[in-house]
């Protein structure tokens, strides 16, 4: 009968306890905010500061780790405690932690998408008071301009990018075709895109993000068209679409036509894990930096990679994009993080080494030619960093996440259910009125 | 002795609610919780960030002038339509087929089953690969025969019919297993008795089959149409709603408004319009069970 009891106990313990482990998954994340207190409590000057990074880019999370161990002995009250954290939703993450409070002092985002809606409710901390004003001119306006919202600054980029022209020399090649130029233009590529389709290969000129996906991809892109044209997506109030315009309507013709009256563009979304670029199923691809490193890598792509800018229509243009850090509004030491914040995204020494392993644009200007000499990086980075000059920076908006479905939706309305492009924009444009409005 | 009895048994019963205290208390903490939760902000305009304002039934309201919410409900009845009557038919299908004494029986089976037991992302991954326009597997065998290739994603018409293609295969072996756990319930003497009489075997299925499968075909009625008015997983994966909204469904839209555009208040109300909907489907098909086995 005893025996029984004990035994019965010591399941129900063990039940209890595995319970708990498995429930609360990272029981160590949740302690975190108790955690900090006992620290303030201890020890009144020391400052703990939580930093939460993508973890998906190793290279990277390792150097902010040893950074923080550097940035502790010269600054012996603060640390830094970097989370690497490696989840496909951390985008979702961020935000959803917010609500509970148990957000970290320090984030590294996508600037922009994010920060603007949680700057505009009053979540992050905003750095003009700590004197970030000072540092502008190390950073091009374009990136500058992408960490603003309602004249205030909310994060300070680390790295910056653009959308250009990567394309197969081979490919031209063999469909003997000139390579793309600086002084490209829509005729140009579009001749060029129905050269290099070949139905019976099956192998197409260009890609484009046609096919809805989430995100932002496709709405993204087809920015940098509409102002290749002249085109304008929102008004200078932010407060009324104004991409219906003749030049929206040409543009998103111009993507109609090349998908398919050309049928020079997979209408498809590629296959999981299938690089039509990589696979030499289109010629050209329309991309970043970040594309730079693992195309390169690649074997099947030695010697055939090429970027170009963007082509132009009336005038040149690409967007710019990137990560930045950002601190929250309810961090205990909001002089500290901004401090760390400036360090890491100004500091040069630890930007040498962090644009070694992050190769993408760099977000100052003093580091423009960071690339120039590299054997592997150097030519493509060129183009990049010359583009920062034409990129521009998307209007921000709230209701960000919603506009982009809208028109994403009407775009797809043209290429796949052949209402007219400015039918399709303006439905779109009137709808995106409505949101606005209601703000 | 019948005191000492009841106290034995209030016993035994203590330690019984403690061993079930862990599955009950997640039950509690993240099923009947949130459900409740969801109900409270489906009234609210909350974003995540900011505290409440109780806006009343304006979120449900606001539902039904949504031009995308009335086109993923239509879509999602849509593909309740395709999936769930062919789902059945094959299933029952098969399963006679399968509810026999022949060799390699289990092999069959479980060929059929193995597309249950697989994740639908995997299974929605591999699928998209078999439906691509240009390199697709089933594009290829359709040229090869001297037919067209077919945008089976792409071309807004047929999108969602591909997506519920794949669906039934998936379920097939689930469906199929209770039927045959239902075939193997009927008394064998009904169809000796049948065959003195000089039943055909069509005539046995229909007047001895299908009556007593009954009960099963309300269970698997009832089971696939609240899966098909579910869909996401596989939606989310091979088209994300797209092209042009044609395969957006309820749990789709949901899904974006909630983790996207951070309007949960407005998502919990689409929640609910959808628990009412699948409440009212299941109260009906309910009734109607009823007065089957009643006949």
């Amino acid at each position: 009968m005893l025996n029984k009891k004990i035994i019965c106990t010591l399941i129900s313990c063990v039940l209890l306890v595995s319970m708990l482990l498995t429930g609360c998954g990272k029981p160590a994340e949740v302690a975190k905010p108790e955690q900090k207190n006992e620290a303030q409590e201890q020890k009144q000057e020391e400052a703990t500061l939580t930093m939460w990074i993508p973890g998906w880019e190793t290279d990277a999370a390792k150097l902010f780790e040893e950074d923080a161990k550097e940035w502790k002995q010269k600054h012996p009250n603060v640390t830094v405690k970097v989370v690497p954290l490696t989840l496909d939703a951390y985008n979702q993450k961020v935000p959803a932690t917010v609500a509970g409070g148990t957000n970290p002092d320090i984030a590294l985002t996508d600037i922009g998408t994010m920060t603007v809606n949680l700057a505009d409710k009053g979540k992050l901390l905003a750095l003009d008071d700590y004197g970030v004003n000072e540092i502008k001119d190390k950073f091009y306006d374009g990136v500058w301009n992408t960490t603003m919202w309602k004249g205030k600054v909310y994060g300070l980029r680390i790295t910056a990018n653009n959308l250009g022209l990567f394309y197969n020399k081979e490919l031209f090649d063999k469909a003997k075709v000139a390579y793309p130029n600086e002084n490209w233009t829509w005729d140009d590529m579009e001749a060029a895109a129905k050269k290099l389709t070949n139905s019976t290969d099956r192998q197409y000129g260009l890609d484009l993000p046609v096919m809805a996906n989430q995100g932002e991809w496709k709405t993204w892109m087809w920015m940098c068209f509409l102002w290749q044209n002249g085109g304008e997506y929102l008004n200078n109030e932010r407060t009324k679409a104004v991409f219906n315009s003749q030049q929206g309507v040409e543009a998103l013709e111009f993507w109609n036509r090349l998908s398919n009256a050309d049928k020079a563009v997979p209408k498809e979304a590629p296959g999981a894990g299938i690089d039509r670029f990589l696979t030499g199923k289109v010629a050209m691809s329309i991309s970043g930096p970040w594309m730079i490193r693992p195309w390169l890598q690649d074997p099947n792509m030695k010697g055939k990679l090429a970027v170009a800018p963007l082509p132009k229509k009336i005038t040149n243009a690409t967007q710019v994009g990137g990560e930045g850090l950002v601190v929250f509004s309810n961090t205990k030491y909001p002089k500290e993080a901004y401090e760390y914040v400036k360090h890491l995204t100004t500091d040069s020494e630890f930007m040498k080494k962090f644009y070694k392993s992050w190769i993408t644009v760099p977000a100052l200007k003093e580091f423009a030619d960071f690339y120039k000499d590299d054997p592997m990086y150097g030519e493509p980075m060129k183009v990049f960093n010359e583009q920062m000059k034409i990129a521009r920076t998307r209007q921000f908006v709230p209701q960000w996440g919603e506009i982009t479905d809208i028109l994403d939706r009407q775009l797809a309305e043209t290429i796949y259910n052949n209402k007219s492009a400015k039918q399709a924009l303006d439905e779109a444009a009137e709808k995106i009125n409505k949101l606005l409005e209601a703000k | 002795m019948e005191g000492r009895l009841q106290t034995i048994e209030k016993r035994k019963a203590k330690w019984g609610y403690l061993f079930i205290l862990p599955n009950l208390l997640g039950i509690l903490i993240f099923t009947a919780g949130p459900v409740i939760f969801s109900l409270i902000i489906s009234f609210t305009d909350w974003n995540l960030m900011r505290g409440f304002n109780f806006i009343g039934l304006e979120n449900y309201f606001n539902l039904f002038e949504d031009e995308v919410f009335i086109k993923s409900l239509i879509n999602t009845f849509y593909f309740a339509l395709l999936t769930v009557p062919a789902g059945i038919i094959l299933s029952l299908l098969f399963a006679a087929l399968l509810n026999r004494k022949m060799k390699g029986i289990g092999i069959y089976r479980t060929v059929m089953f193995i597309p249950v037991v697989t994740s639908m992302v995997s299974v929605s991954l591999v699928w998209s690969m078999l439906y691509d326009t240009d390199f697709g597997l089933i594009n290829s065998i359709l040229n090869k025969i001297g037919l067209q290739s077919v945008g089976w994603l792409t071309n807004t018409k047929i999108s969602m019919l591909s997506v519920a293609i794949m669906c039934i295969w998936k379920g097939l072996g689930y469906n199929m297993t209770i039927y045959l756990a239902g075939l193997q319930g009927i008394p064998n003497q009904l169809y000796e008795a049948a065959s003195i009489d000089g039943a055909t075997p069509f005539k046995k299925f229909m007047n001895i089959t299908l009556p007593l499968l009954r009960p099963t075909t309300y269970f698997v009625l009832i089971m696939s149409t609240i899966g098909a008015l579910q869909a996401f997983d596989q939606i989310y994966i091979m088209t994300g709603g797209g092209p042009a909204d044609s395969t957006n469904t309820i749990v789709m839209y949901l899904y974006n408004n909630a983790f996207r555009y951070l309007k949960m208040g407005y998502a919990s109300a689409m929640a609910y319009i959808l628990f009412i909907i699948i409440f009212f489907l299941s109260a009906i098909q309910y009734k109607y069970s009823k007065t089957w086995s009643e006949e």
